[in-house]
């Protein structure tokens, strides 16, 4: 060979060899940007915190289906959502950082939920650990979509056990809003799925979110001013917070910071849950022990709930 | 806060209320009738131009339908120029008499094949049957009973429950609105 073609060969390996290093380089960048599943979740999370939403669900859960108008906005800092059903009984639910106003059918009154000064500090300002996360859920990117016109990513969160459910959600690409999610059982298989088939989005708002205490859902101390504790508790399930409502219902949160449980201890009432029930894939459990009414309640399997009822014990 | 029903229905819906205001206003479409059926209106009329799946016989829509055109004019003017949070119900106010008169004139309900192939790509099949406790058993997630809507007074409870808990839970920042969704969106008729 002659040595200028030689010199030209080794010059263009040189040129190749640079341009598959930058193709790689740049592939890999795309990946991180688009594919990687914990900064998509992460901007997801960031995205139902700040921007502001008005649109039409469809919900879809045992044979049922809802269309539901839900807005979302941000006003002087503070978050603020309705829903409200277009189809079937009327039904809504006005949320706010005061609390929830909601009205549903076959209530004789709106049901009130004041929030507590106390809540606030549990609020996150950051979204889920999902790095942390993954030591209960198996979370991949599953490719590319289209829901309601816009182009999503579908990410998959699979839980490693029973004790919690998973999430498929697609993910718009422009917004990072969650435009389907689907709610799964162990195996995989859906038990509701809630999908935008229309959404208007607004420019990211300019005034900052309030910013709460804490930003993380950290571990409680076990309170001290009840007599009550759960002894045994799902794995990665955690106690977060303890409060006695105005009523004087005890209530204990527990979570793996992503599913959650409530457990709530009341003197005996006339109206006490007995047994096992559903909403859905919300669970509830209840028994008495020791002249209380105990109610475990939350959006996971039965048998956590269960879990959580058993382990509830009095301390005389 | 404005004074005619369907304008505090409207800041309900807008979000320009206060719970307690919210509350108010929830509490007199119970005791209003004629302002549910309006407000209920306004609804099954959004579904039907958005050609949402509305059950044909559901709330009699064609006598919904009649007793508007026999009592309320058509709207022949767009309205002025509204901030962006806009009651969506208003944005469609202009065109609920053509969707009326199409409704009328077809006189079926269509339902989006969208949607239709979304039921029909799903296999949830979780019959409700009486539960027998067993506490030291977790029962099955299809032996459970579904919640009790025969017992006004336990549901407002577990509702009560059920949204105390969520504004507890919401550390996670992920699921936003889905379990409002699933309380609200339930339909146990």
């Amino acid at each position: 060979m002659q040595p200028w073609l030689a010199m030209m060969a080794s010059d263009r390996l040189i040129v190749e060899t640079i341009a598959f290093a930058c193709g790689v380089t740049l592939l890999l960048d795309a990946g991180a940007a688009l594919g990687d599943p914990l900064s998509q979740l992460e901007r997801m999370g960031q995205a139902l915190r700040t921007r502001e939403y008005e649109g039409t669900l469809v919900h879809l859960r045992d044979h049922q289906l809802s269309a539901l108008r839900i807005a979302h906005r941000i006003e002087n800092g503070e978050s603020r959502a309705s829903l409200l059903t277009l189809n079937g009984p009327l039904r809504t639910l006005a949320r706010s950082e005061r609390g929830i106003a909601c009205l549903l059918p076959g209530q004789q009154r709106p049901i009130l939920v004041d929030r507590a000064p106390a809540a606030n500090l549990r609020r996150s300002a950051t979204g889920a650990d999902w790095s942390a996360l993954e030591r209960h859920y198996q979370i991949q990117a599953k490719g590319s979509s289209r829901v309601a016109g816009r182009e999503v990513e579908l990410i998959s969160i699979q839980p490693r056990d029973e004790f919690r459910y998973g999430y498929r959600v697609s993910i718009d690409d422009e917004t990072a809003l969650p435009l389907q999610i689907e709610l799964l059982n162990q195996d995989a298989e859906p038990l509701e799925q809630l999908m935008f088939t229309e959404l208007q989005v607004q420019p990211l708002v300019t005034t900052p979110i309030a910013a709460p205490s804490a930003t993380t859902p950290v571990a409680a101390e076990p309170p001290t001013a009840t007599t009550w504790t759960v002894t045994t508790l799902p794995p990665g399930f955690r106690h977060h917070r303890y409060q006695r409502t105005a009523q004087g219902i005890e209530h204990f949160l527990f979570g793996d910071g992503l599913a959650s449980v409530s457990v709530y201890i009341e003197p005996v009432q006339e109206f006490g849950l007995q047994g096992a029930t559903r909403l859905g894939a919300i669970h509830a459990a209840g028994r008495q022990i020791d002249a209380h009414q105990v109610t475990v309640v939350g959006e996971v399997p039965a048998v956590t709930v269960m879990h959580l009822l058993n382990g509830v014990q009095h301390n005389d | 806060m404005q004074h005619e029903p369907h304008q505090r229905l409207s800041a309900v819906l807008d979000q320009e209320t206060t719970a307690a205001e919210t509350a108010a206003t929830l509490d007199q479409l119970l005791n209003n009738p004629e302002l549910e059926a309006r407000w209920e209106r306004y609804h099954l009329i959004g579904g039907v131009i958005r050609g949402e799946p509305v059950s044909p016989d559901y709330r009699l829509l064609a006598q919904s339908v009649a007793a508007r055109l026999a009592t309320e004019p058509l709207i022949s003017t767009l309205p002025p120029p509204r901030r962006w949070f806009i009651p969506w119900f208003e944005h469609w106010m202009p065109l609920a008499g053509a969707a009326m008169a199409s409704v009328m004139l077809l006189g079926v309900m269509v339902w989006h094949p969208a949607v239709d192939g979304l039921l029909n790509q799903q296999s949830l099949t979780h019959p409700d049957r009486m539960l027998a406790l067993a506490t030291e058993q977790p029962p099955a997630l299809d032996t459970v009973d579904a919640w009790p809507l025969n017992e006004p007074a336990l549901e407002s409870k577990l509702h009560w429950f059920v949204l105390g808990h969520q504004e507890s839970a919401s550390f996670s920042g992920f699921q936003g609105h889905i379990p409002y969704a699933t309380l609200v969106g339930y339909d146990g008729q």
